[in-house]
């Protein structure tokens, strides 16, 4: 007996018992369709997690911050320059691993203020124009300020949509947009001229909820009206942080509010430190490195270079984003791990469920097994027989569990719409199948053997 | 030979050596008088083409070529021992074995059948007959009797030259049928 004929057989066997071969089916069904759902909502999850990580520039990004001199070269502090102006010189020159870098002087405790509001926006910061592409930033209206203005330190800033919202309010609020270029901010008592906005910053998940609270209509507040706390707007973090930017050319910053050293820790730094540095001390140095994969040999070129400009004192230490990194990889792994016991379970299940059908119908089927071999058949005849009719099972109820896990992810999309939109790869489905595949092939094994090995005369004889 | 051939050697013989028909028919409910008919040389490994002719070759012998889409349940005892015969006679074995083949028969319908034997007899084939009826075994050419497990008498009408008088005598309706009785069954 060929293949094609036992799959044939297999066919109107479960066509002969259609409902009963339904209901065997559906536990493959649903646990196929569990195992896509599952991965396709863990991959979703893994795209939000990594939206965030790209959202603050990315794996390749390595912060140098200043840092105590090490206990060893104690005696060296009074020489210790801090992280200047002159390493950026530096590194472009000699670190050709560096893609970008982008000096930074922070403003801490800032405030911003218009018209009677203020408000201190997370980070404050003086930086290059390449600032811009160093963090993501996409201008939404006017301009970022460029070259120019940082050489003449002009008055000039670009703020993100948190720092807008605060001090000319949200769209939300007075529903309307409020372009804020042109408009003058008093920032720590100096005038300065907005230029440009940066986009809102927000994850699809965010975006996702704020589509949908405009969809609804809006509820009646009750009572006064009242901040009600920090997590209502701006989502995750890392977001918010992005949105509660102020950017200012570096040489305003160093001149205007001398503000050289700032970033200098508290321990080494002392006030008079921070006057008179012939090169403008830096708060942090953000460094772009050009690949990934060489991470280790680039941050060995900058420790290299920098060395030399430090004069051998190392006062400076290196940030990257490969813990966060390798969190989401953690919580991914985790998810899929749990998610996947859990739908490899219930495809076992139904691979019990089919064992168990197989054996109640090879002993019903005890006297047509007899007849097949009382006609020719030879063992090896019913044990395919019996396991490709195990298999096929498997296999219809592999692939409707396939078209399922589309309406499966469907319904969890209706029931939360904000979360991250669950993702169905192939590679899922693929898995999903082959171990459908796999779990018939197991399933039938046994009652396939089982009913192989009657002996004919006995089973035309059983009633 | 048969005592130390392997269960794959039994299966082959079963299917090409022999044919077997049954007191109660053990056809297919599921499969149709065609598709039983064929069933053996499914595992004979024939191509469907050649299987479906030779099957409906054998349906003709037995006169049950008209009913070859019925299911069993929808045929008379009789009707369904035919398609057995076809299925026993399909793959052109040496030898038939049928155990009480008219047993769930009524008389007349029984004498049908043993008429098909009598004619396949004649027709050059080797037809194994157990029964506990000997009426049915006065009929046969050549008779073994067992009682109690052991041959009790055996009688052969060509040897002893009496087949051409029975025959011509025509004794009974389905006198002539060329069968030895043997003791194997099933």
């Amino acid at each position: 007996m060929n293949l094609w004929n036992a799959i044939l057989i297999g066919f109107k066997e479960i066509w002969a018992h259609k409902f009963r071969s339904l209901l065997t089916m559906l536990g493959i069904i649903l646990g196929v369709s569990s195992l896509v759902a599952m991965s396709a909502l863990v991959k979703g999850m893994e795209v939000g997690a990594k939206e965030a990580l790209i959202a603050i520039g990315g794996l390749q990004k390595v912060r140098i911050e200043p840092q105590d001199v090490p206990i060893q070269q104690w005696q060296l502090k009074d020489q210790a320059v801090g992280v200047t102006i002159n390493d950026v010189y530096a590194l472009e020159a000699s670190a050709p691993l560096v893609a970008k870098i982008s000096p930074e002087m922070r403003l801490f405790g800032a405030t911003a203020s218009k018209k009677g509001k203020s408000f201190r926006p997370w980070n404050c910061t003086g930086v290059w124009p390449v600032a811009l592409e160093m963090y993501e930033h996409v201008i939404h209206y006017g301009r970022m300020f460029n070259e120019i203005d940082d050489e003449m330190a002009r008055n000039v800033c670009v703020i993100g949509t948190g720092v807008r919202d605060e001090l000319f309010g949200s769209p939300e609020d007075i529903g309307e947009e409020i372009n804020p270029v042109g408009e003058t901010i008093n920032i720590n008592g100096q005038l300065f001229t907005v230029i440009g906005m940066f986009d809102h910053y927000e994850s699809e998940q965010e975006r996702k909820e704020r589509e949908l609270a405009k969809l609804q209509p809006k509820q009646a507040s009750t009572g006064p009206k009242r901040s009600r706390g920090w997590s209502g707007r701006g989502g995750s973090f890392a977001f918010r942080m992005k949105n509660n930017t102020l950017l200012m050319p570096l040489n305003t910053v160093w001149m205007k509010f001398r503000a050289a050293g700032a970033g200098a820790s508290k321990s080494s730094s002392t006030a008079a430190d921070t006057v008179n540095v012939p090169d403008p001390r830096l708060s942090v140095l953000e460094v772009k490195i050009a690949d990934v994969d060489h991470i280790n040999i680039a941050l060995q070129q900058i420790r290299n270079v920098l060395m030399a400009t430090h004069k051998g004192i190392e006062d400076f230490s290196f940030r990257t984003q490969e813990e966060w990194a390798e969190n989401i990889n953690t919580f991914i792994h985790n998810a899929r791990m749990s998610g996947g016991i859990i739908a490899g379970i219930s495809l076992l299940v139904g691979g019990i469920g089919i064992m168990n059908i197989m054996l109640a119908s090879i002993s019903e089927r005890v006297r047509e097994i007899g007849i097949r071999k009382a006609v020719g058949a030879a063992t090896e005849d019913v044990f395919v027989q019996i396991l490709v009719e195990s298999i096929v099972i498997a296999v219809l109820g592999g692939l409707v569990g396939l078209i399922a896990s589309y309406g499966l992810v469907r319904l969890i999309v209706s029931f939360s719409p904000t979360d991250n939109a669950p993702i169905i790869t192939i590679t899922a489905m693929a898995i999903a199948f082959f171990f459908s595949a796999c779990v018939g092939i197991m399933a039938g094994l046994f009652p396939a053997f089982k009913a192989a090995r009657l002996d004919p005369i006995q089973a035309l004889r059983y009633e | 030979m048969i005592h130390d051939a392997s269960p794959r050697e039994l299966a082959r013989i079963r299917n090409q050596k022999i044919g077997f028909v049954f007191q109660f028919f053990n056809l297919l409910p599921k499969l149709n008088v065609l598709q039983n008919v064929e069933l053996p040389m499914i595992y004979s490994g024939l191509a469907g083409r050649e299987r479906r002719e030779r099957a409906v070759q054998a349906l003709r012998m037995v006169e049950m070529d008209n009913r070859a889409k019925h299911r069993p349940m929808q045929l008379s005892g009789g009707q369904q021992q035919r398609t057995a015969i076809a299925r026993a006679l399909v793959n052109n074995p040496k030898i038939v074995f049928a155990d009480e083949p008219t047993g769930n028969l009524d008389s007349h319908t029984g004498e049908v059948i043993l008429e098909l034997f009598r004619k396949l007899s004649q027709e050059g084939r080797t037809i194994a007959l157990v029964t506990h009826d000997p009426e049915i075994a006065a009929v046969t050419p050549r008779r073994i009797e067992i009682r109690d497990g052991k041959i009790a008498r055996h009688v052969d009408l060509k040897l002893a030259g009496l087949d051409r008088v029975n025959a011509e005598r025509g004794t009974r309706n389905a006198e002539q049928a060329a069968n030895p009785q043997s003791p194997t069954a099933n």
